[in-house]
């Protein structure tokens, strides 16, 4: 695995370096202090995959850069390496395509292991099931869904997994006429007045893992 | 004069500056690092030597930070960047690009070219820099072994 | 003050309201009238704005805890905001003078407020993000970074060789001394502890170390007399007031060196001059930082000057009369800003 090293910081590129090399498969060929750089280096050698900083002031931050490898190499696998675990950054990495996402605070283990599963073609965010992503993803890209609220959100994948109403409500410590109102709410919402058209809309939008 | 110093003269008409300057760390091993500007030319006077460079503002900070050349070519009309360019007040300079010279994947100096008049670096200027930083580099290297 | 007789004081032009000791008003100018037809007025709510009573931005609302103009506020000069008839929020500059029975109110009457950035508003505001951005960013770019770098320099012990592991830890231990280096040099920079362990003047000469020390520009300080303990708000209020011009004279004076003068006698005397390219002072506003600082001045019952022509340097005055006067106007609020 040909891997690019980007960080602003040099002492930062020359550790990592150093730490990802210890891996027998892993070979850190190039490094880059900023988006243009990786950019560059991107076009002129083989590179499989790029583990970013999200952000390298002073210029454009990780998620432009991502999002402009992706649309210029389709096959390059970008890891994002950040501070930030706050959700408009998981949102933002998802949009531009990223198929890693990993907290600088993650030990060595789980940042082997992420860029491993990305180079074998998965995509990985520590932390986070396919469900949850989805789940973020979707809340900008579909406003419908994007305007139930936070437990009518917390609801819906229950109901779909075939939770009844008494159970939905014990798992969740509500009442159950609280339960019936969410529900009713979400079936409005959504435009889904079937158990099936729920099941459907959850399976189609990853909302649930099997 | 020292070696330094001496090939800093003969680069006066390889590079483009009203001012060149070095800034390396004058801690000694193991102490927090303290970069200072220790040589020049072009200087209008010795009050360069006063100033302590931080990592991550100015120009030469930044350079140190990333070790990759950075450039502003716009200084004059932002009065902020008097405070985050020190040399650039003290010189009066309005364009600066800098270099940085490295030594075993560290930054051990920086080589910065100023203009007191707004100005356009060139892309054979900037290349003669880097040619410069890397000849640098081993003479640096020297220096702080001694 | 004046005694102006009531009749005169109705034909004025300028929005102004004489108040007795009671607070009723016992005179309003054309101007006033006119004020009051067009805006929702209450005149003791605006008077207890100048206080520092109730929140500038809204007179209407009253204690904004954190607001960033109830240090900016005094009777000299203080902005609020009052709404017209038809809905549309104006913003005002208002003056109340007291002396003895009576008190003196003055409205004028300042730009809309459409672009907040050329409004006082905005500039404390902004400034005060400003300030925090820069702050953040220091500990986040640099600080957080710097940590991150010594965790990966710490992992990588366990694959060096003992001779390579002795001369890492070395490193880790001089990156260690940097980053406490720069944790101190911010949290110098948010607030000084010599200024309030040991006070102003021990505060000015380590700022006037380390801003040689950094940046080369030399302050040259000269304090006459004996000092004298200052009280917190006056000590703060010139520390940053001295700050501000010494960044000004860094910015725009164009000279690497700046005069600074305290002569503490039954007041404090602070002087701030340079020989720089100056500016033309003749100019009716003065800028907002200007202006803020004459508010900061006033707010600790100061006075603030500046002069300055172009080629010709620029000095600033600030006076501040000393704690044994401040102390005798320790009784009741009415005595505590005295007329001008």
């Amino acid at each position: 695995m040909n891997i690019l090293v980007a960080d602003d910081h040099v002492m930062i590129r020359n550790a990592l370096a150093f730490l990802l090399n210890t891996h027998p498969e892993m070979h850190v060929t190039a490094d880059a202090a900023d988006g243009n750089e990786v950019f560059i280096k991107v076009e002129n050698q083989p590179i499989d995959l790029v583990l970013m900083d999200i952000s390298m002031p002073p210029g454009e931050n990780g998620l432009q850069t991502t999002k402009r490898l992706k649309e210029a190499f389709p096959d390059i696998k970008v890891v994002l390496l950040t501070m930030y675990d706050e959700r408009s950054y998981v949102r933002g990495a998802l949009e531009a395509q990223a198929d890693g996402f990993i907290l600088k605070t993650a030990d060595d283990e789980q940042q082997f292991t992420c860029l491993q599963k990305v180079y074998q073609g998965y995509r990985y965010y520590d932390g986070y099931t396919e469900a949850m992503l989805s789940k973020i993803f979707l809340e900008k890209e579909d406003p419908l869904y994007g305007s139930l609220s936070k437990r009518e959100k917390e609801i819906l994948p229950l109901i779909a997994l075939g939770y009844n109403n008494k159970q939905v409500a014990e798992k969740l410590c509500i009442s159950v006429k609280t339960v019936e109102v969410h529900k009713a709410n979400i079936r409005k919402k959504l435009k889904l007045d079937s158990y099936a058209k729920l099941l459907r809309y959850s399976l189609k939008h990853h909302l649930i893992d099997f | 004069m020292n070696e330094i110093q001496r090939w800093l003269l003969t680069m006066q008409h390889f590079l483009t500056g009203d001012f060149i300057g070095i800034a390396m760390n004058v801690a000694s091993a193991n102490q927090p690092k303290e970069i200072r500007w220790l040589y020049a030319i072009g200087n209008l006077n010795e009050s360069y030597q006063t100033i302590r460079l931080q990592v991550n503002h100015g120009v030469a900070g930044i350079v140190w930070k990333t070790a990759r050349l950075q450039i502003d070519e716009r200084i004059d009309g932002y009065p902020q960047k008097m405070i985050d360019y020190p040399i650039a007040r003290l010189e009066k300079l309005m364009s600066v690009v800098a270099a940085p010279v490295i030594s075993q994947k560290q930054v051990s100096a920086v080589l910065l070219l100023g203009m007191r008049t707004p100005y356009k670096f060139t892309e054979k200027e900037l290349r003669r820099l880097l040619i410069a930083a890397a000849q640098l580099a081993p003479k640096i290297e020297e220096y702080q072994n001694d | 003050m004046i005694e102006f007789p009531e009749e005169l004081f109705a034909v004025l032009e300028s929005p102004l309201w004489l108040l007795d000791q009671q607070q009723s008003i016992k005179s309003k100018s054309q101007g006033a009238l006119r004020i009051e037809q067009s805006y929702q007025l209450d005149i003791h709510r605006i008077i207890a704005v100048s206080q520092g009573e109730s929140c500038a931005r809204h007179p209407e609302a009253f204690i904004c805890a954190d607001c960033a103009l109830n240090r900016h506020v005094s009777p000299a000069g203080f902005p609020f905001v009052l709404r017209r008839h038809d809905g549309v929020e104006v913003e005002f500059w208002g003056q109340w003078y007291q002396k003895d029975s009576q008190s003196l109110l003055q409205i004028t009457l300042q730009q809309p407020v459409l672009a907040p950035a050329q409004s006082m508003f905005g500039y404390l505001n902004d400034a005060r993000e400003a300030e925090r951005k820069k702050i953040a960013q220091d500990l986040h770019d640099g600080v957080a970074q710097s940590i991150y770098s010594l965790m990966l320099e710490t992992r990588m012990l366990k694959w060096l060789t003992k001779e390579q592991q002795s001369a890492q830890v070395k490193t880790i231990d001089q990156h260690f001394a940097e980053i406490l280096r720069d944790v101190k040099n911010i949290a110098g920079e948010l607030r000084p502890m010599t200024l309030d362990e040991f006070g102003l003047v021990p505060a000015l000469e380590q700022f006037i170390e380390r801003t040689y020390q950094m940046t080369g520009f030399e302050i040259d300080m000269t304090v006459s007399r004996h000092q004298q303990p200052l009280k917190e708000s006056v000590r703060v209020a010139i520390y940053r007031m001295i700050q501000e011009a010494v960044t000004n004279a860094m910015k725009y004076s164009g000279t690497n060196v700046v005069e600074l003068r305290l002569d503490f006698g039954e007041s404090l005397e602070v002087t701030i001059q340079d020989e720089g390219i100056g500016f033309d002072d003749s100019a009716d506003k003065l800028g907002f930082g200007l202006r803020n600082m004459k508010e900061r001045a006033a707010a600790i019952a100061g006075k603030f000057y500046i002069t300055s022509k172009p080629n010709q340097g620029t000095t600033l005055s600030i006076s501040v009369p000393l704690i044994e006067h401040q102390k005798g106007c320790k009784e009741g609020k009415e005595n505590e800003y005295l007329s001008r």
